[in-house]
């Protein structure tokens, strides 16, 4: 399954060709200036370099879809005492025609798309007969243009970027990494400028200066970008104020001007619905909405977003009329009629949001208003997987689901045991996804009796589902199908909440899926649920590359630790214990990147 | 190859096993302690890896009827609302190979019996609390639906039941449930004295927030006029319930003075004698393992190599 010495992502390109092309497409944060020479019978290659980064050059002869990219030198070292690096690529010109040419980048990357090539600029001596191939450099790691050292940064940035690893085995995904802490603010979108990229919102980390940097993770390998200093410099900070519990939003954000008037235009998915105007002495927003529109109407199912518009008033503060959109929605929508006059609750509340003993993480600001929730019923568990090639091991993965989770959690007994999704039954069969099963997953999950599931495959920060390395995604689920079935959509209420689910795929607790599932990406105590009128629920997932078993020692071994998981759970123990013996098992150790979000000391028949 | 087997009424009398590594023929080598073998050893010895997930109706029948007792013991002395005794007929009984887990529990018709402890040392609970869950010891007494009568069963949104319970005549206090607590404590044989040389108890009613804004898990005032008393009351050692998950903590329904829950995540002061399954090696190794099959009548999810 692994293939290496591949690169991927939006790849430099720099070309000696002698033939008939006449434009790539720019790529322009490729590495630029690629130079291309050729003498005697080799090509020459130099470009400028930094001290800091190593690079990959790779060489194809032509664009034919069968030809594909040979990986000359991995990890070249930059050229010392100098800011350009050369590399040299003996005895490849076997036409005695000079060529050089120079772009500044480009693409052809595999799998992801990542532009056309260069500007192509042919050289002196070009006859249009006579070629030595394509060739690309790309740097080591993770590369975020724009991203420098020392940096400002305010409201929401974009960092375009590529990443040259030596691997393409996993559906890469990238992070970004606030000292040290992985920034659920940050998500990889398309940007504005239609490019792949980091888009960060910088509104949700407290003004100061970090260490930040981006990772990628494959199945196999992880790197970097280098770390920069970063000095972020809001008007506003908001923690999570978008999670909301019954029928009531709760509206926090922290000013840099403790002196301040603040108009809060709301938004929902009809439009504008009015402002709330009020004014700090202490820098601190802070109070409950009703949900009440200027008519009265209590609004139930809507998409909320709040754009704040603050004037400091300090003498020490520049007046100064700030906008931040306070990101707990989509800004899809124009502004309507309705109009909310003045009504400024002043319902401060107290204390820190973070309970004692728990990790606060903010929520992705993006996502979620959750002002109702709706009925609960059912206990059901949906138990799936999926994971397309595994040569010869495709049986021993069935049966490590079988026997390490379908087997444990049903019973033929009638009564008390978990009622699973069709395809699993004790002792038989379990349920694999292939492409034209995703309908019936997804029906499965939106089923209300259904509350738990547990799903075992591929996946990133916001799918899962099955993949191959050369086919890509064979069936993806996207967190969004998962809000769509669930009717979680962004920014509405939680209509189909599950208490249980354990999605057992790499990087499935880097983002929100939890959220899709009505979970919330936060870890608690399980009181804090019973506190805030809420039913508990638990999410367990990755935030690196969880292994698959490779031997059959090892898969015996995994569906050992799983055996114990279930069985646990089944028997009544709460998560975090759980989750904690099975790091340490003997055979096959929980991945130690393993997080709980949600209540971590959720049990099986806990009462709330 | 089966893994863990759960049973009602009858034992079912069959054995499952991981088509790809079946062998037979061989001696189990199981006792009634996990069996904990260096990686290498365990690499070598096939036999020992199925044996992993194998429990042989013989073992099953042995370890449920041990559990049967224990739970029934448990119900008396805790005066639980059973219908007692529970029995193979009124329960579904899970048991787990002698190798992995715990020995399994009882899931009767009114709460759930665990036996989940595996252990081999005490271990911190990633929150400072340490756990040893000793095995074939019973660690947890759990009312499935505590709520029943009053739940509609249909609402995420507990408010409305936090409602009903609230409005219930409370017969007790947070002095008379932890003396409730210790007296059910002592009469399934638990060391309240040597608990509380260890931990300190804390009594607690539990309390909600009828305007919640916050992922506060305790009002910092508790006298505020929105927050409200259930009466339902955590009486724990070695932490509070809303702070930890405290090593022993007991939930008390106070209108009936009946018992939610009693979970031990420490049971060293159970002075309870663990399950023993007399000749579990050979109960468990009696009977060959007979191949698994995938049902080929229904459409394939396993796909053949």
């Amino acid at each position: 399954m692994k293939a290496t010495d591949k690169i991927i992502g939006r790849l430099i390109v720099g070309c000696v060709f002698a033939c008939c092309l006449s434009r790539f497409t720019t790529q322009t944060f490729a590495i630029e200036g690629l130079q291309v020479s050729v003498q005697s019978t080799n090509a020459v290659l130099s470009w400028p370099s930094d001290t800091n980064e190593t690079y990959i050059v790779q060489f194809r002869p032509d664009l034919n879809a069968g030809s594909s990219w040979v990986t000359l030198t991995n990890f070249l070292p930059p050229d010392a005492d100098t800011n350009l690096t050369t590399y040299t690529h003996s005895n490849s010109v076997q036409y005695p025609v000079i060529v050089s040419g120079s772009g500044g980048g480009g693409g052809g990357g595999v799998p992801l798309p990542g532009g056309g090539g260069t500007n192509y600029s042919s050289g002196g001596g070009t006859n249009g007969s006579s070629t030595t191939g394509f060739y690309r450099v790309v740097r080591n790691g993770v590369f975020l243009q724009g991203f420098q050292n020392s940096m400002t940064v305010s409201g929401t940035v974009e960092f375009p970027f590529e990443f040259g690893a030596s691997t393409t085995n996993g559906v890469p995904s990238i992070r970004l990494f606030i000292n040290g802490d992985s920034a659920s603010s940050a998500t990889t979108d398309i940007g504005p400028d239609g490019k792949l990229a980091v888009l960060w919102n910088t509104a949700f980390t407290a003004n100061g200066t970090y260490e930040v940097y981006a990772q990628c993770d494959f199945d196999d390998e992880t790197i970097f970008s280098i770390t920069n200093t970063v000095t972020v410099d809001n008007q506003v900070h908001f923690v999570d104020f978008t999670t909301d519990f019954g029928e009531q939003l709760w509206v926090y954000a922290e000013l840099s001007s403790p002196q301040a008037d603040v108009s809060i235009d709301i938004y929902s998915d009809d439009g504008y619905i009015g402002t709330f105007s009020t004014s700090t002495t202490d820098g601190i927003i802070s109070f409950l909405w009703d949900l009440t529109d200027p008519s009265q109407t209590v609004l139930t199912n809507e998409t909320f977003y709040g754009v704040f518009n603050v004037a400091a008033t300090s003498a020490q503060v520049a007046t100064k009329a700030k906008a931040v959109t306070a990101a707990f929605g989509k800004n899809s929508n124009p502004p309507s009629f309705l109009k909310l006059a003045n009504n400024s609750p002043k319902a401060r509340t107290s204390g820190t949001v973070a309970p004692k003993g728990a990790s606060y993480v903010p929520s992705n600001p993006a996502t979620i208003t959750w002002n109702k929730q709706y009925g609960w019923s059912g206990d059901n568990f949906v138990v799936a997987w999926g994971v397309t090639p595994i040569i010869n091991n495709t049986t021993r993965l069935g049966n490590m689901i079988q026997s390490g989770v379908v087997d444990v959690l049903v019973s033929p007994a009638i009564d008390n045991a978990y009622t699973l999704s069709p395809g699993n039954t004790f002792n038989g069969t379990t349920y694999r996804l292939l492409s034209a099963d995703k309908t019936n997953l997804l029906e499965y999950l939106a089923d209300p009796s259904y509350r738990n599931f547990y799903y075992f495959g591929h996946g990133n920060s916001t799918r899962f589902g099955d993949y191959n390395e050369i086919a890509g995604w064979l069936t993806e689920i996207e967190e969004n199908d998962v809000r769509r079935c669930l009717d979680n959509l962004a920014g509405k209420s939680v209509h189909h909440p599950y208490r249980f689910v354990f999605l057992d795929t790499c990087n499935s607790a880097s983002g929100t899926l939890c959220e899709a599932f009505g979970i919330h990406r936060i870890t608690v105590n399980r009181s804090v649920y019973q506190y805030n009128n809420l039913k508990a629920r638990a999410f367990v997932g990755y935030v690196g590359s969880s292994k698959l078993p490779s031997t059959a020692d090892d898969y015996i071994f995994s569906t050992a630790m799983l055996a114990e998981f279930f069985a646990e759970w089944r028997d009544g123990a709460d998560i975090n214990g759980i989750v904690q013996r099975a790091k340490q098992n003997a055979y096959w150790p929980l991945d130690p990147t393993v997080q709980i979000y949600g209540a971590y000391n959720l049990y099986r028949y806990y009462p709330y | 190859m089966k893994t863990i087997i759960s049973v009602a009424g009858v034992f079912v009398a069959s054995l499952f096993f991981l088509g790809n590594f079946s062998v037979s023929g061989e001696d189990l080598k199981l006792s009634t302690n996990r069996i904990i073998l260096p990686r290498d050893e365990l690499q070598a010895d096939t036999n020992t890896l199925k044996n992993l997930f194998t429990v042989s109706p013989a073992y099953r029948e042995a370890a449920a009827r041990q559990m049967l007792l224990e739970a029934n013991y448990f119900a008396r002395q805790l005066k639980l609302s059973e219908s007692l005794p529970v029995t193979a007929a009124n329960a579904t009984i899970n048991v787990n190979p002698p190798l992995l887990a715990g020995v399994g529990s009882v899931d009767a018709k009114e709460f759930l019996y665990s036996f989940p402890g595996h252990d081999r040392q005490p271990i911190t609970n990633g929150f400072g609390a340490v756990w040893f869950l000793e095995r074939g010891k019973l660690a947890y007494v759990m009312r499935k639906k505590p709520f029943a009568r009053w739940d509609d069963g249909n609402s995420d949104d507990m408010s409305a039941l936090f409602r009903k319970l609230a409005a219930l005549p409370c017969l007790l206090d947070t002095n008379t449930a932890y003396q409730l607590a210790t007296q059910w404590l002592a009469a399934v044989s638990v060391d309240v004295g040597e608990l509380e040389k260890k931990y300190r108890p804390l009594s607690v009613q539990v309390t909600i927030n009828e305007k919640p804004g916050s992922w506060e898990a305790r009002p910092a005032n508790s006298n505020q006029a929105h927050l409200k008393k259930l009466p339902i009351f955590d009486v724990t050692w070695g932490g509070a319930e809303d702070q930890d998950s405290p090593p022993i903590g007991i939930k008390i329904f106070g209108p009936t003075k009946e018992l939610i829950s009693l979970r031990m995540e420490d049971t060293r002061f159970s002075k309870r004698p663990p399950l023993v399954i007399p000749n579990a090696e050979a109960l468990n190794g009696t009977v060959a393992p007979s191949e698994k099959t995938i049902p080929t009548n229904s459409p394939p999810r396993i796909e053949s190599e």
